[in-house]
């Protein structure tokens, strides 16, 4: 008999364990976050699925975020294996609207009863596509200027807050440390080849980098990156680095980190989600502080830059509402607060800069505040929107190409309408594509 | 008979391996590159040869094709002589032979990302150490990776280094199977070592030194891994090779079949040189016999 009971026992107890699992929802997330950002990634997902009992997220990291979105279409191009929710780069919004494959946050927003104005202005307007919002903007940045005081100091170059790039160049200049022989010791400047810098300059100073306003009043369908921002920004770079004054130490970032860190370039531009890194690499080795991104004439806005997370369509309903649980909690004002501590990407929503422990953190560590003082002192418009088009990848390689054939000496102008010919025709043939089906 | 099936039996396995690994992809990408889709896969229809003809009128196809025949032309002959020095060096059996075999192929042995990755520092544009040694000797800092002129014959001269250990294998075996009666016959008659070497030795070695070339240039023809870590096909598209073109074409301009047909056409050019190289180590073999 006490054999019998004890046997019961145990099967109540598997049975009870069985019903919890069979309630508990798996749901996939693949991410493209390494590194500091991973860690920070990670405990999320940790803290969420400690939090409750409903939701299991399995976290992924796919690779970079060019390997994430081929991993998604390659997973779309077979009809399976694809997750619930996956993190998308900035320029990949018109791609995933395009793919009718992902559920517009907007429609669950509004079925779920949360209120979209409690976005900030320019991460809704950025994942906005044909009037409505897609993804949720998870990690947004914007590009600010790195310096070092030590050298600042030296050369005696007052600090400011904000720059044209006209006198970010004379600063560059008064920076510049050479030896006897004209070799340079301490570059001013060091940005490294990457389009977005030169989408950046185009949004801050009131230019749009593709056509209809920034593809946002109608789909782009030309690019207009050879505008006077631009043309600027190439030229001055590539004067600068013909003086010796400005590092070209290629496309890749950290290769231009590293030589900031080492006090051998006094001026750079990043991204805010470089900060905490770039922080730990200089160390105690000079005092940093952090300005607004430069502009061309009058200061805009910069757009923001970052990746999306992007809910997939075809998922049960009881799986689609758990990925939205997900979402929910990574717009907690708290989880936001965690978020932008531990990575320097600035919160999406209202109401975290007020909490106390952001507060705190933001005396010890004003750089952090730089990101959020320039979103809020951005004018909200179809430039600062960013560019919305396809090919947006490719389009990319053109501008950075044309970035290094202007450091070879072919004036920007030039360089940016050959580059903008090769971008159409990709354009023209992306829009032709997704317009067929 | 019943030999000829248990055989079989055994070889099953890798032969479902290979087919399920290298013919069946093959095949797909051939199928595939005779179609024509959007990025997502939607919308597949016959293309026919459509891809290989817009592949074939491309400028930027072109060149890709001259910068990897450059790349392949500095690689197959630096790492083909660097490959002789070094077998010439270990073929003999001497004290301590072991190590310096060894330290030759250690480079084979690290993975393409470390090598690439430590390569990246070594030749970083201010700081790295080939500069600053350049610095020392009153020299100026060279763009090593970030010059569209450098860029190309650094990355061949790297990869050339990073089959040294190869090539020195090979040409060992090479080195050790030409007979010694044939070398001292010639020391009897006078020869010094630098007739015996261009006399005896490199004719001798000539098969080996010949189809190991051609492994070499196989091999240069898909270098991928240091390209994109060190330089992703810049700066400015003077590292973009034929097969960086094909990954630039299928992973960042999401024109898959495009690109499948420039892997294709890639395929066929390597398939041709086996081809020539299978040919050459048939009659080899005849001659031995």
């Amino acid at each position: 008999m006490q054999q019998f009971r004890r046997t019961v026992a145990g099967l109540v107890a598997l049975a009870l364990l069985a019903g919890a699992q069979a309630q508990q929802v798996t749901i996939e997330f693949w991410h493209s976050m390494g590194g500091v950002l991973g860690e920070a990634t990670e405990a999320l997902v940790q803290e969420f699925n400690k939090s409750q009992r409903e939701v299991r997220v399995k976290s992924q990291y796919v690779g970079s975020y060019d390997d994430g979105i081929n991993k998604l279409l390659a997973a779309l191009r077979a009809g399976r294996g694809y997750p619930h929710v996956i993190q998308v780069y900035d320029i990949g919004a018109r791609i995933l609207a395009d793919s009718g494959a992902v559920l517009p946050l907007e429609d669950l927003a509004r079925k779920e009863g949360f209120d979209l104005g409690r976005f900030l202005a320019q991460p809704r307007n950025y994942y906005t596509v044909d009037g409505k919002l897609y993804g949720l903007p998870f990690n947004s940045s914007n590009p600010i200027l790195y310096f070092n005081m030590a050298a600042f100091e030296e050369a005696g170059v007052a600090f400011r807050p904000s720059w044209s790039l006209k006198d970010l160049e004379e600063a560059a200049r008064k920076l510049t440390k050479k030896d006897a022989q004209g070799r340079t010791l301490r570059y001013g400047l060091s940005i490294p080849i990457d389009s977005w810098f030169v989408e950046q300059i185009s949004y801050n100073s009131g230019e749009y980098f593709c056509n209809n306003e920034n593809g946002r009043k109608a789909r782009a369908t030309a690019v207009t990156f050879d505008n006077e921002a631009a043309v600027a920004f190439l030229d001055m770079y590539a004067r600068l680095v013909r003086e010796g004054v400005a590092a070209n130490t290629g496309r890749t970032w950290a290769d231009s980190q590293s030589l900031f860190a080492q006090g051998q370039a006094a001026i750079a531009a990043y991204s805010t989600a470089s900060l905490t890194g770039v922080l730990r690499q200089v160390g105690n080795r000079f005092p940093l502080r952090t300005a607004f991104y430069p502009y061309v004439g009058q200061r805009n806005g910069v757009a923001i830059g970052g990746a999306a997370l992007y809910l997939l369509k075809g998922f049960p309903e009881a799986e689609t509402k758990a990925a939205w649980a997900f979402i929910r909690f990574l717009l907690e004002p708290k989880t936001q607060a965690k978020w932008h501590l531990a990575t320097g990407y600035f919160p999406v929503v209202q109401g975290v800069t007020e909490l106390p422990e952001v507060r705190q953190a933001h005396v010890r560590q004003p750089n952090y505040t730089t990101a959020i003082q320039q979103l809020l002192t951005s004018k909200a418009n179809t430039a600062s929107a960013g560019c919305l088009m396809g090919a947006f990848p490719e389009i990319r390689q053109y501008v950075q190409a044309a970035w290094e054939e202007t450091l070879r000496g072919k004036p920007a102008r030039e360089a940016l309408r050959e580059a903008k010919s090769r971008a159409d025709q990709a354009l023209e043939r992306y829009n032709r594509s997704v317009a067929q089906r | 008979m019943r030999a000829g099936l248990e055989a079989l039996a055994f070889l099953l396995p890798a032969y479902g391996l290979f087919l399920l690994f290298m013919i069946l992809p093959v095949g797909e990408a051939l199928w595939l590159s005779l179609h024509q889709e959007d990025l997502f896969g939607r919308g597949r229809e016959w293309a026919g040869l459509a891809n290989y003809g817009e592949a074939l009128a491309r400028p930027e196809f072109w060149k890709s094709v001259g910068l990897t025949l450059k790349f392949a032309l500095i690689t197959a002959p630096l790492e083909l002589l660097l490959g002789l020095v070094a077998a010439l060096l270990v073929y003999r059996p001497y004290p301590g032979v072991a190590l310096f075999r060894t330290l030759f192929f250690l480079t084979t042995a690290v993975p393409t990302a470390v090598a690439a990755v430590a390569w990246g520092w070594f030749l970083h544009p201010v700081g790295g150490y080939a500069n600053r040694v350049l610095g020392a000797l009153g020299l100026p800092p060279m763009p090593w990776l970030t010059s569209p002129e450098l860029a190309l014959p650094t990355l061949a001269v790297i990869t050339a280094w990073a089959g040294v250990g190869f090539t020195a294998i090979l040409l060992t075996a090479g080195l050790q199977n030409i007979p010694e009666e044939v070398l001292e016959a010639a020391t009897v008659d006078g020869a010094g070592p630098w007739t015996r070497f261009w006399r005896i030795t490199l004719p001798l070695l000539s098969p080996t030194l010949f189809l190991t070339g051609l492994l070499v240039l196989l091999k240069s023809l898909t270098a991928f891994g240091q390209i994109h870590l060190l330089t992703r096909g810049g700066p400015a598209e003077s590292s973009m090779v034929w097969i960086y073109r094909v990954y630039q074409d299928a992973f960042f301009n999401f024109r898959v079949p495009l690109a499948a047909a420039e892997a294709f056409l890639l395929f066929l050019v390597l398939l041709a040189l086996a081809g020539l190289q299978f040919w050459l180590l048939g009659r080899r073999v005849h001659y031995a016999a």
